[in-house]
């Protein structure tokens, strides 16, 4: 270890080891063992990764329990682990709408999409709508929409992991986005979605056991006493009772509203989580899948309530965690200090490791999708007409997944000092704007035409980055300005609403020859996504 | 359209399918939009009856449970589609593409 640490430093001078006396020789034994293991997975990973198909979707013979668990390993980030219990240790009650709000797209994903999408599509979301609709123009958008949000949602990812890495690791920022990128790039390249797959299996088996631990542990602090945890948080927060009841947080109606619609239509607009519907053979197990990736994240978000209550008790009453009045490391860090209080330096060494590799994993979910977008979408499908060298493909694929790594780096190594809220914020928006309303219109509704499809997704675009850029967390905290012109963070309530109408109305006005063929090929898809006539062409190409 | 494509849309066990699946599908949805409504409503309209406790001498405020509920719900939601699917429309479909020669 001291040997890394000592060619970090030969290497980066300027800005390696921020804080080294905070080294926690637990978390990177635990970090090390992890690195190692899941660069164990790349390698034989990479044994069975010779086609596009492989790389795109391990082929599409993972199984319904391996792929519910990395659904929920690939979403279970560190936003939600960290970023929830922080919330519920801040505000108490209203903290619990991220994590209701994470869950509730998942029944929407299974009833609704999940069954539709394995059965029209062969590697990303694009394909679906685009079965009845003219290729270059709605591949065109769902692309540039699918690539919008991966690259949001990977800066904001990697922004995220270098001052967490930073704080626990005592690395500089930079060298903990570089370390990020590097093994990112080496599961991806070498192993494609197999190895992700696993990583994300790994990583989400590791974050439900620690958290699991933890809610042991501080249930028998508390004598094993759920109505103890309450009465003593209110008791020491600042808030008092109010922490154990709605409205602290969001005073406004429309606020919470308009959180929570985000949070549902976003997830069914994420292509990252869209993609891995395709990583099974068929439909059945693309259901079971969703739901056993639920019933684990249904555990790991009731787990964090309990979490995020007890560290009001536990670690806002310690001393040893604050700095001049100052909680170390802010608010996101409360769980990993309540790690601390719990099982010591192991615990907590074992805690941060796991927030790392959540980061590891869900990031390299990102750019496979993202490497995806660029190759099949643009390249074998845009320019190729669907008749693509597979070796030239493959080999793109590789270069799309460390060009996306560089950009990702490069764009958060800048963003390192802007509000990370914000830039998470925006992947959520617009996989809500843009991506959303287009599929669920493709899939379902006869009168949707490739005009009103680009047109509404145009308008979602422009006006979810229009409504992000004036509201409070660009124009007030970035911008300086004194009051934002638009009043809401979360602006998909409206922003898809947009978009949903555009895609009407234009359909509706749009008579011209190509709107008559793209409704009258809905039968054609209706058929095919109902009868899965056409899922064995997806598995196999 | 092709006359293969009219004579599936035309056929009795698509129609069927065709209709047990929505069915089923708005049903869930439903149902599961409700419950996240009836969480999200707790938060901005009926936030005094969310605090109040869950019993006498409790502290636990009935939003807790109700927010546990609601989480469990959507599991069980998801669960009893999957058995829906499993034991009724894939036999749905099953037939439909037997029908069809498909």
């Amino acid at each position: 270890m001291r040997y890394l640490l000592s060619v970090s430093a030969f290497l980066f001078p300027n800005f390696v080891f921020a804080a080294s006396s905070g080294i926690n020789f637990a978390s990177i034994t635990t970090f090390l063992l992890f690195v190692l293991f899941t660069l164990g997975i790349s390698y034989w990973a990479s044994k069975r990764t010779k086609s596009s198909a492989a790389f795109y979707t391990a082929g599409g013979q993972i199984s319904a329990k391996q792929n519910g668990t990395a659904i929920a390993g690939d979403f279970m980030s560190a936003a939600s682990f960290l970023g929830i219990t922080g919330l519920i240790y801040s505000v108490g009650f209203d903290g619990l709408i991220l994590a209701v709000g994470a869950l509730a797209g998942w029944p929407l994903m299974l009833f609704v999409i999940s069954e539709r999408v394995r059965n029209l599509g062969k590697f990303t979301f694009t394909d679906v709508v685009s079965y009845r609709l003219q290729q270059r123009p709605i591949k065109a958008i769902a692309t540039v929409g699918s690539i919008t949000v991966i690259v949001l949602y990977l800066v904001a990812q990697l922004v995220g992991a270098g001052k967490l890495i930073e704080l626990l690791f005592g690395l500089s920022y930079e060298v903990a986005v570089l370390i990020i990128g590097i093994l990112v790039m080496v599961y991806v390249t070498v192993g494609g979605m197999l190895a992700t797959t696993w990583v994300q299996i790994v990583k989400a088996t590791l974050l439900v056991f620690g958290v699991t631990l933890m809610c042991i542990l501080l249930m028998a602090v508390m004598n094993f006493n759920v109505d103890a945890i309450f009465i003593e948080a209110s008791a020491v927060h600042p808030k008092g009772d109010q922490i154990l009841q709605p409205g602290s947080f969001f005073t406004d109606p429309i606020q919470a509203i308009t959180i929570a619609i985000t949070m549902m239509c976003g997830l069914l607009g994420l292509p990252h989580v869209l993609m891995r519907i395709f990583t099974v053979a068929d439909m059945g197990t693309a259901r079971r899948s969703m739901f056993y990736a639920s019933g684990i994240m249904g555990y790991f978000y009731t787990m964090t309530i309990l979490i995020g209550f007890s560290a009001i008790i536990l670690v806002s009453t310690n001393p040893d965690f604050f700095n001049n009045g100052e909680l170390i490391g802010g608010t996101n860090m409360v769980a990993i200090h309540l790690s601390k209080v719990l099982g010591g330096d192991i615990l907590m060494g074992f805690m941060s490791a796991v927030a790392f590799a959540t980061i590891l994993a869900v990031v390299a979910g990102l750019i496979v999708a993202g490497s995806a977008a660029i190759s099949h979408d643009i390249y074998a499908e845009l320019i190729c007409k669907r008749n693509p060298d597979p070796e030239k493909e493959l080999k793109l694929t590789r270069i799309a997944a460390v060009t996306l790594c560089f950009i990702g780096m490069g764009i958060s190594i800048l963003f390192q000092y802007q509000n990370v809220a914000f830039i998470a914020v925006m992947p959520l928006v617009i996989a809500a704007s843009v991506n959303f309303p287009i599929l669920i219109l493709a899939m379902f509704w006869r009168d949707l035409t490739t005009k009103g499809a680009v047109a509404g997704g145009v308008v979602g675009l422009i006006s979810s980055v229009a409504l992000i850029v004036l509201g409070p967390k660009v124009w007030v905290s970035i911008v300086g300005a004194p009051m934002a012109i638009f009043p809401y963070d979360y602006p998909a309530l409206f922003t898809m609403t947009a978009a949903f109408i555009t895609m009407f109305v234009v359909s509706k006005l749009d008579h011209s020859a190509e709107a008559a063929e793209d409704r009258l090929k809905f039968d054609k898809q209706l058929i095919a996504s109902e009868l899965a006539t056409e899922v064995s062409v997806a598995a196999d190409h | 359209m092709s006359e293969k494509t009219q004579v599936i849309l035309q056929s009795p066990s698509f129609k069927k399918l065709l209709k047990a699946r929505a069915k089923v599908r708005i049903t869930m949805t439903a149902l599961s939009l409700f419950s996240y409504a009836f969480f999200v409503g707790g938060i901005v309209l009926y936030r005094d009856w969310f605090a109040a406790p869950v019993m006498d001498g409790s502290s636990i405020p009935i939003g807790i449970p109700a927010t546990v509920f609601v989480i469990c719900l959507m599991v069980l939601l998801q669960y009893l589609y999957i058995k829906l699917s499993e034991q009724y429309l894939d036999v749905l479909q099953k037939k439909a593409r037997k029908d069809l020669s498909l």
